[in-house]
């Protein structure tokens, strides 16, 4: 057997003990919860079931509580937060670094050029590459080139060179971790590493990104500009490890890089270009940018999809500019449930147009319950519109850690911030305030004194803390000028997307809401609409009453059904010949447009009922009295021909009630199946009975399952021949209407 | 690759206030966590609630992360800091007369192991002789050996001099040869 160094002793050591434990479950039961309306739940309430079962995990609920009593920073955790998101969001971080937000913005611009380029071209994809020109000749990496030093292997493993752009990938392995400093640390190792032509030209760097694996692997990728087609050489010089401490690993490598023709089987992946902005407002007129989300690329992986596109709002109030979404976009099948994606890795996105946020979503998987929904509520957006002052006089020998109370509250616009106190660092002074919904941030600056740096952090709590550094602090009566404020911006922004060949090859997936007709009243509107669905599996569809509308704000609005008696003398030329379409009255013009109509459930009507025989002679079953109340447990049988419902039956009990009998059927089902009818017919004796009969079904809140009765008169034969061929159908279908 | 790009996307998700992410990053780095947090609080239960409570103080704090930096190292050090304050929150542990050096001499056995079941006794007595330090010196030890870290990185993230923290490492050797000779001279 080889030595073990201590570090394998201790890990052996510790491995023993620990080996095993799953930790995963319990830290996530702990973490807010997403709801399908893409809003978070704090993590001690439980998340309401998209049922509406309100199912509790009580082992959950006593892990989290024994967490909670035992971790005093977990309760800090766990506290409840009144926002959505209980996290600092991307866009809240660039708050704290407005020099970021200028670099960004900076390299939106100087990849303008670049995206118009791009315009007009059939562009595929590279897993791991990002988009690529399909048809301009691709070169990579002749071979791949490593290094090792001091037992740390740098590989160049790939490079892909378009005509318009170099990516490069490379990984590093055997770096032990003490080479980084702490964030404090500096100097670290900041340089990007150079692409240098035999020219010595070297390359302008666009974009980088490094992740690394639990064994310490990194992966890197970067992407700079494009070589000229006539050079196949170039040298990578890596000047040192990004992030590590001067000394700490070794510095100045240089890799000989060699370029070839792109194999011919070097699979690239088409990019389907989207003609029609998402969603299709009604209201909206064809010529000006379409509001909320767009589409415009659609790319079919090995393992699921990556949808690409912009998010795009105008209009905003003090002339704001969108920053981006205050939180990660919900994703939900065509029945609520989550459905998993990420942004996607490879796509070196941006976008030229201010106030318009670059979006990917790569979802897994491909046999989902179409259409997907994608959803957001809220958009950090900035203005410089809004600007205020105050004062503070710090004498003129202010001391590190003396404190000045303002007290002080500002008005910006309808926006409120507290100016509550100001501390004197020894380098400059930090300001702490209290922001009211929607206001997130401030700016800050100091009437004739610039600032060498600055720093500022905002949680979801309103509190707001900005410092500003001088070389030489200012002292005496400062005039404090608020120059920025970014605010939340809430909303409801959503669109449905399904691939264009899963009409039809999922089952009821394919039903949607279609806003047809607005009639004005003068209180208010009619809606007429209809469902619409491609599954022959469908006979009927239809709303049931359970449709509700909120505006832009995602207030919901009076809405009530209105019968087609009172439609026709409301709008005499519309005639209904679908039994599918809806009528609803929207009470009222006092709204903030656009209107979203939400549908959550349908009733369907099956095209073939599902038959399922179950025989319970083995069990020695009669039709008697004796045998009232018997109930049979059936293992779980699935309801073939709807497998998106999940739906099994697991025990079915005789019942009598008065001169009617028949069974009690205990199904198991997915979140998404809200109810059935099961019908008998098949095994009724014919002639028997005067044919009355109770057929129902409901979910038992306590247990969980879905229950269906279905009682007759008549007589009935075994085996027992079960029909079904309605469900109620949960989910979330949407239409919007610009309210105009 | 699968799992670069699932720390990377994960880490992107809890900067965004996807909560998700937080589920990927426990999948990929809990098992080294709970190592390093047992190691230091030789307790599996609060070994438990460290990592636990370090997984999601990371996610709230995740802002403060350079995501071009490795999400390991940031998070096995900041085991190792939970674990030490969570043992020292409990105040059972007030009085400790075990020494270092054993812990060292088990490593020096370790070079010479002959087989499973003597590297498995080895590491069972190297836990118990964990459990005899006090938890500032099982700290040290899991910087130093299992960590990696130099011990002036040590004395710098500690606050300590340099000789502070030899001493934590390397006090009474000489004590440390007569015990092991008194538990049956196996050298």
């Amino acid at each position: 057997m080889s030595p073990l160094t201590p570090r394998q002793l201790l890990d052996l050591a510790a491995q023993q003990q620990v080996e095993g434990i799953d930790l995963v479950s319990r830290i996530v039961s702990l973490t807010p919860t997403p709801s399908p309306t893409g809003r978070e739940e704090n993590a001690l309430t439980p998340a309401p079931s998209p049922t509406g079962r309100g199912e509790v995990d009580s082992l959950s609920l006593r892990e989290r509580a024994r967490v909670r009593d035992n971790s005093p920073a977990l309760a800090e955790v766990l506290t409840p937060d009144p926002s959505p998101t209980g996290l600092r969001t991307w866009v809240q971080g660039l708050r704290a670094k407005p020099a970021l937000i200028v670099l960004l913005l900076f390299l939106a611009l100087a990849l303008i050029s670049g995206a118009a380029y791009a315009l007009g071209r059939s562009l595929g994809y590279l897993p791991g590459i990002g988009l690529v020109e399909q048809g301009s000749p691709l070169r990579v990496l002749a071979e791949p080139v490593s290094q090792t030093r001091d037992g740390i292997t740098l590989t160049v493993r790939e490079a892909v060179l378009t005509s318009e752009r170099t990516v490069i990938l490379m990984t590093i392995e055997n770096l032990p971790w003490r080479i980084f400093g702490d964030p404090e640390d500096s100097p670290l190792c900041a340089a990007d590493p150079q692409v240098r032509l035999p020219n010595g030209d070297t390359l302008t760097i666009t974009a980088g990104r490094a992740s690394a694996n639990a064994e310490g692997r990194w992966e890197l990728r970067w992407t700079y500009g494009p070589i000229p087609p006539q050079v196949n050489q170039a040298d990578f010089l890596v000047s040192c490890i990004q992030g590590a401490l001067p000394d700490k690993a070794p510095e100045d490598w240089l890799f000989k890089l060699r370029f070839v023709p792109a194999p011919p089987d070097l699979t690239v992946m088409p990019v389907q270009e989207v003609p029609t902005p998402l969603p299709a407002t009604p209201s909206q007129p064809e010529h000006q940018t379409p509001e909320g989300w767009r589409l415009e690329k659609v790319i079919e992986t090995e393992t699921g999809y990556i949808l690409v596109g912009t998010f795009h709002l105008s209009h905003l109030p003090y002339n704001a500019m969108v920053l981006g979404f205050s939180e990660w976009p919900s994703i939900i099948d065509a029945f609520g449930n989550p459905v998993p994606a990420r942004p996607a890795s490879d796509l070196d996105l941006s976008s030229s147009v201010p106030g318009e946020i670059p979006w990917s979503l790569e979802i897994e998987g491909k046999q989902h319950a179409w259409p997907l929904t994608i959803r957001v509520q809220g958009v950090d957006a900035q203005t410089t519109e809004l600007s205020a002052q105050f004062s503070v006089d710090v004498g003129e020998r202010p001391q590190p850690g003396q404190e000045w109370a303002i007290g002080k509250t500002i008005q910006l616009g309808e926006m409120q911030v507290e100016v509550q106190r100001v501390r004197f660092s020894g380098r400059g002074y930090e300001f702490e305030m209290k922001a009211s919904d929607p206001l997130r941030h401030v700016e800050l600056a100091i009437e004739g004194a610039t600032a060498h740096s600055g720093y500022g952090s905002s949680d979801d709590q309103g509190n707001v803390q900005v410092g500003l550094e001088f070389e030489t602090p200012p002292t005496g009566q400062l005039q404090v000028r608020i120059s920025g404020v970014l605010f939340r911006l809430q909303g409801d922004w959503s669109f449905q997307w399904m691939p264009e060949d899963a009409q039809g090859r999922q089952s009821l997936f394919g039903i949607r809401l279609v806003l047809d007709k607005t009639v004005e009243l003068e209180d208010g509107y009619i809606l007429v609409g209809h469902l619409e669905w491609e599954d022959e599996r469908i006979q009927l569809a239809s709303t049931d009453a359970h449709l509700f509308a909120t505006d832009a704000k995602g207030n919901r609005l009076p809405l009530e059904i209105v019968s087609f008696d009172v439609l026709s003398q409301l709008a005499p030329n519309f005639s209904n010949s679908r039994w599918e379409t809806w009528a609803y009255r929207l009470a009222g013009k006092d709204f903030l447009p656009p209107v979203t109509l939400h549908l959550q459930r349908v009733n369907v009507m099956l095209t073939s009922p599902l038959s399922l025989t179950i025989d319970l002679q083995p069990q020695g079953f009669a039709f008697d009295e004796a045998h009232s109340g018997a109930s049979y447990e059936l293992g779980s049988i699935p309801l073939e021909g709807l497998p998106a419902f999940q739906a099994r039956l697991v025990r079915v009990t005789y019942v009598r009630q008065q001169d009617l009998h028949g069974f009690e059927f205990t199904f198991e089902t997915g979140p998404r199946l809200a109810g059935l009818t099961v019908q008998l017919t098949p095994s009724l004796i014919a002639g028997t009975g005067q044919g009355r009969s109770l057929i129902e079904s409901s979910f038992d809140e306590l247990s969980g399952f879905l229950i269906a009765r279905s009682l007759t008169d008549a007589e009935m034969n075994l085996p027992l021949t079960l029909e079904i061929s309605d469900l109620q159908v949960q989910g979330d279908w949407t239409v919007e209407w610009g309210g105009q | 690759m699968e799992q670069l790009t699932d720390e990377s996307t994960a880490l992107e998700k809890l900067k965004q206030g996807d909560w998700s992410g937080l589920e990927i990053l426990v999948r990929l780095h809990q098992a080294k966590a709970l190592r390093v947090a047992f190691l230091i609080t030789q307790d599996v239960a609060m070994a438990e609630d460290v990592v636990a409570e370090t997984f999601l103080h990371l996610a709230t704090h995740l802002a403060h992360f350079d995501q071009n930096r490795p999400f390991e190292p940031y998070l096995l050090r900041s085991v190792a800091n939970a674990a030490l304050k969570a043992i020292q929150a409990q105040k059972r542990h007030l009085s400790f007369d075990g020494n270092p050096a054993l812990v060292e001499e088990i490593f020096e056995r370790g070079q010479s192991v002959e087989s499973q079941v003597e590297a498995l006794e080895l590491s069972r007595r190297l836990n118990e002789a964990l459990q005899q330090l006090a938890p500032r010196q099982r700290l040290a030890i899991v910087q130093r050996y299992y960590l990696e870290m130099s011990e002036a990185e040590m004395s710098h993230r500690f606050g300590v001099a340099p000789g502070t923290i030899k001493y934590l490492l390397n006090a009474a050797r000489s004590r440390l040869r007569s015990l092991l000779g008194s538990e049956g001279g196996q050298r």
